[in-house]
């Protein structure tokens, strides 16, 4: 072995000890730039060979190589324990406590009406009806008389009004709209009218003297009061789940000619009998009928030619049902705890 | 009402349990609100509907069972009655108001308490017994539905007249209260003054006592529509004005008259005088027509000819037949039945509404579309929820303290509309801006204890412009507080969180303009303008409010959504994605910083015009670093030419370009 050979055999177990006692990434490349930098230690000794003699510059060479190619390996070997070393290094400081709170992002919620009306109206206009609005300042005309209800109409007791002028109120009900598409429509149609109504009712936890209805139109030739029983045992079974029972009775109201109340078995109490359905097993639901002739001809309809039939019903007193709400008042105060649940 | 199950079995035969009975006429329409059980009896208590003047007796409920039962009904025997030749002579004045009269003397009574059973029977029912005689005129009025008024005849003086009163007329009438009466009431006077308010209530000196001797028995038929205006007038609502407001029967006016009478004879004594009666045209029930194919076609079912005649016999109407078409002529009782789907009712009401069939109407589209309105909203609805935005629905009413809130909205000849006649002074406006409902509410969280907040309403607001009456439909917002947050961060409510939804909603649509609101923070409002029209505004409250209504910073805005097309709101022409890079590059500009933002990214669209996609303000900074009285502004700015890849030659030279342009206004581009 030549002292070439013994000297280079120095400097490989040299590097080798150098690389296995670094403990960082930075030393590591200081050593890299030590040994195989462009003018690395290695680098230099290739240079050097050309002073050694012709026929030993071969063996030399490749014994250089073969040292570079270990201290290569050595170093990437190295580099990689530390790198992971590293990085779980860094993982355990970024490590967080999972239990601390998340942010809190809340979600844009929507009102309980709201909720109740899009399902509603998702039902009838599955059944081909279209949602049409009216005003809420209404005249006499269309909130009474058009209607069927005379000034001295007993019926004007249960709904006494707020006047803004002596000819002007807030309606009542949202049946005016029923004569507004009349007037503006040649029949045949199926309309729904939600809105906002006012009565002059002491607010209590069952009347609020701001509440809502929804009202409900089809005319058309032909049309049976077999039809508004098809039309509303639909939309129950839609809105309730297919296994209430409906139920019509007669009642009165002097827009609808037969009228009927429509009531659905008590989601309670499933019929049995509690206090929400005052023990009857029922739930009435709204009013409705086949539309009165009288109020078929105000509204410029045949009613020889043509027969409807409508419904009214408390939007209010929908959203009370479906969530089990005991008082109306609540949907106006929208207390925060109250509209969170939504 | 309430009737007993006793007393109703006197008039019709029937052998069913009470539970029966009330289903039964629940199911046709008089609804049977509790049944009470007493002793050896049942009361069913009825609600009668506002058109069934028939019901408001036992023998108008005995009627209808005995029609759904088909039981027979047993009607009141016509008294034989001795009469001695003594009477009152009547005038009935207004014959228009009173189409019906009677007065039958009666001669020698002993007034004192009622026998036992009467004083049960009425008690039962809820009439305070009060003495024979009165109770009398009340059992007889409960069970016919003709009401009944006995004068102390020795009080009359002359005769009895019908009249209207003069102006200036006064009576005191049984419940003490003394009222002033008009033309418009309708009176029974004697020679000298009114002695009772017709079909409503008696007076006072005219009543019947322990010292009356001679009874003078009123049974009468008034004007439904004129009894209810005075009733409603004078504010006083009887057992007797509401019988009349429904309307009675006119024929049974005598015949309850004359067993009134023969009962008193027979408890109280005395001898039966004489009747004067005032009836000059009698009341004949008009016939209707009824086609059988009709009624079928209306409701659904094919009933056999003689089920429906069945129907009208058990209701007591006469029945013509001929081929397609009868003629159906009701009781007198029933003056609810004069049109020929009256007579339908009458035959599903009878027959049951369970035997329609139920069956879906075919669809009908296309004719009426859904109000844009509708859409609109429930688009808004979508996004703004979408946005962390909260939906309220309150009531329209406003608190008149914020009657004038806001009033710089609208042009000085609009004013806000109340109602005549609140439930309460304090609310009796109409909000004519959604604000005032969220500012109320605001109030109420924060009292609540809730001081992070972000809400918002569609609803309709109520003005008057001119002499219209104007509702539209407006959006309202109100935040405060924390919007988003968490133990180490959080992001407040400002006046640039509220106007970052409203860009988001309103696709950068708007302008915003500095604007003056007393209630609002003077430097921290603006109207909102699109398409050059006013249609919102947007701000702070101002801190002096604010500390008045104990509110933190509340930051509110309000928007006129009918002023806004629904096409803004929907999606609109679809652009293809472009697959060119996109060229980012942030710049610096300093300006004065009195100078709004708004001329600075004008000249960035001008000068970048189509190749500018889009650009972000992402800091805004004042301080050591620049000159004293500039703010600097930095963009981040997304170029992209549609049709080619854009150089950073070109781009350099718009930069040039703005750098110019900048300067026109005060400004530079600062280099990093
Ligand atoms: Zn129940």
């Amino acid at each position: 072995m030549s002292s070439m050979e013994l000297e280079l055999n120095n400097l490989r177990s040299e590097a080798l000890k150098e690389i296995s006692s670094i403990n960082s990434l930075d030393n590591l490349r200081e050593i890299e730039i030590k040994y195989l930098g462009r003018k690395g230690v290695l680098n230099q000794l290739l240079k050097e060979l050309s002073t050694a003699p012709l026929e030993e510059r071969p063996e030399l060479g490749g014994i250089i190589n073969q040292i570079k190619l270990e201290i290569i390996r050595e170093i990437e070997s190295k580099r990689t324990l530390l790198e992971e070393r590293e990085k779980a290094k860094k993982l355990e400081e970024e490590r967080i406590d999972v239990t601390l709170p998340g942010m809190n992002i809340s979600p844009g919620r929507l009102h309980p009406l709201t909720l109740i009306i899009e399902r509603v109206e998702e039902i009838f206009r599955g059944l081909g009806f279209t949602v049409v609005e009216g005003f809420e300042m209404e005249t006499d005309y269309y909130n009474f008389e058009a209607l069927n209800i005379p000034w001295y109409h007993p019926a004007r007791d249960t709904q006494d009004s707020f006047y803004i002028t002596d000819k002007f109120l807030l309606r009542t009900q949202t049946s005016p709209v029923q004569i507004r598409v009349m007037e503006k429509t040649k029949p045949p149609f199926k309309i729904i009218a939600p809105g906002r109504v006012y009565r002059r009712d002491q607010p209590t936890a069952r009347h609020s003297p701001v509440f809502h209805q929804i009202e409900g139109m089809a005319v058309d030739k032909d049309i049976t009061f077999a039809h508004l029983k098809g039309t509303l045992d639909a939309f129950a079974h839609a809105l309730f789940g297919s296994d209430v029972s409906t139920r019509f009775r007669a009642d009165y109201f002097p827009f609808t000619e037969p009228s009927g109340e429509f009531a659905i078995s008590c989601i309670f109490c499933k019929g049995k009998g509690c206090r929400v359905c005052s023990y009857s097993g029922w739930i009435e639901i709204l009013g409705c009928g086949m539309v009165h002739p009288k109020v078929l001809e105000v509204g410029g309809i045949d009613p020889e030619e043509y027969s409807g039939f409508a419904f009214g019903m408390g939007w209010d007193r929908l959203a009370m049902l479906t969530y089990n709400i005991n008082d109306i008042r609540f949907f106006l105060e929208n207390h925060p705890e109250f509209l969170v649940q939504f | 009402m309430k009737t007993l199950y006793s007393w109703l079995k006197d008039f019709v035969d029937i052998d069913v349990p009470p539970e029966e009975v009330a289903y039964k006429l629940t199911m046709a329409g008089l609804e049977i609100e509790e049944i009470e059980e007493i002793e050896d009896d049942y009361i069913l208590d009825v609600s009668i509907p506002a058109n069934r003047g028939d019901c408001q007796s036992i023998l108008g409920v005995a009627r209808e069972i005995s029609a759904l039962f088909n039981a027979p009904l047993k009607l009141p025997d016509e008294p034989r009655l001795k009469e001695v030749e003594e009477g009152i002579d009547i005038e009935v004045a207004s014959p228009e108001l009173c189409p019906r009269y009677t007065l039958r003397f009666i001669k020698g009574v002993k007034v004192g308490p009622s026998p036992d059973w009467l004083k049960k029977r009425i008690e039962s029912v809820g009439i305070r017994s009060i003495n024979n005689v009165v109770d009398i005129t009340n059992y007889v009025m409960w069970m016919l539905g003709q009401p009944l008024h006995a004068f102390d005849a020795d009080k009359i003086s002359e005769k009895v007249i019908v009249r209207r009163a003069y102006p200036g007329e006064k009576i005191t009438t049984l419940d003490g209260e003394s009222r002033n009466l008009t033309e418009e009431i309708l009176v029974i006077a004697d020679k000298r003054h009114p002695i009772g308010i017709a079909g409503v209530m008696g007076g006072e000196d005219s009543e019947v006592s322990l010292f009356t001797k001679n009874v003078a028995l009123e049974s009468a038929c008034f004007d439904h529509i004129s009894t209810r205006g005075m009733s409603k007038v004078l504010e006083l609502r009887t057992e007797a004005s509401v019988r009349f407001e429904k309307g009675i029967d006119i024929n049974m006016t005598k015949l309850a008259s004359d067993i009134a009478t023969e009962m008193i004879v027979k408890l109280c004594g005395g001898e039966v005088g004489k009747i004067s009666e005032f009836y000059p045209v009698e009341y004949k029930p008009c016939s209707i027509r009824f086609r059988p194919e009709r009624f079928s076609k209306r409701i659904g079912i094919n009933p056999s000819y003689s089920e429906m005649r069945d129907v009208f016999f058990r209701l007591g109407f006469k029945v013509e037949e001929h081929i397609n078409e009868w003629r159906v002529t009701p009781i007198s009782a029933r003056r609810d039945i004069s049109l020929e789907e009256d007579l339908y009712e009458e035959v599903v009401r009878i027959i049951g509404y369970d035997k329609i069939p139920s069956i879906l109407h075919e669809r009908i589209t296309g004719v009426v579309s859904t109000s844009p309105a509708w859409e609109k909203r429930k688009i808004l609805r979508r996004k703004i929820t979408s946005l962390g935005c909260s939906e309220v629905i309150t009531s329209s009413f406003v608190p008149v303290q914020f009657d004038k809130y806001f009033r710089e909205f609208y042009a000085d000849d609009i004013s806000s509309i109340s109602v005549i006649n609140p439930l309460r002074e304090e609310e009796s406006v109409l909000r004519w801006l959604l604000s005032q409902s969220l500012l109320s509410l605001a109030i109420n969280n924060v009292r609540w204890g809730y001081n992070d907040f972000n809400l918002f309403e569609i609803g309709k607001i109520f003005f008057k412009d001119g002499e219209s009456f104007m509702e539209k439909e407006h959006l309202g917002i109100v935040q405060s507080g924390r919007i988003i947050y968490s133990w180490d961060k959080e992001v407040n409510a400002s006046f640039f969180s509220t106007k970052g939804l409203l860009e988001k909603l309103f696709k950068h649509e708007l302008t915003f303009v500095p604007a003056y609101y007393s209630v609002l923070h003077p430097g921290r409002t603006a109207n909102i303008l699109y398409r050059g029209k006013v249609t919102g505004f947007i701000g702070e409250l101002h801190p002096d409010v604010a500390r008045i209504l104990k509110l933190p910073r509340i930051y509110i805005a309000e928007m006129d959504v009918d002023e806004f097309p629904l096409e803004l709101f929907s999606v609109g022409q679809v652009k293809e994605p472009s697959r060119l890079p996109k060229l980012k590059r942030d710049i610096a500009i300093v300006v004065p910083e009195t100078l709004p933002s708004v001329e600075v990214t004008s000249i960035l669209e001008e000068v970048f015009k189509d190749t500018l996609e889009d650009y972000e303000l992402f800091d805004l900074y004042k301080g050591p670093n620049i000159p004293e009285g500039t703010v600097n502004l930095a963009f981040s700015l997304n170029l992209r030419a549609k049709d080619r890849t854009l150089t950073q030659e070109e781009v350099e030279e718009k930069i040039e370009l703005l750098k110019n342009k900048l300067a026109d206004i005060g400004g530079r581009l600062r280099e990093w």
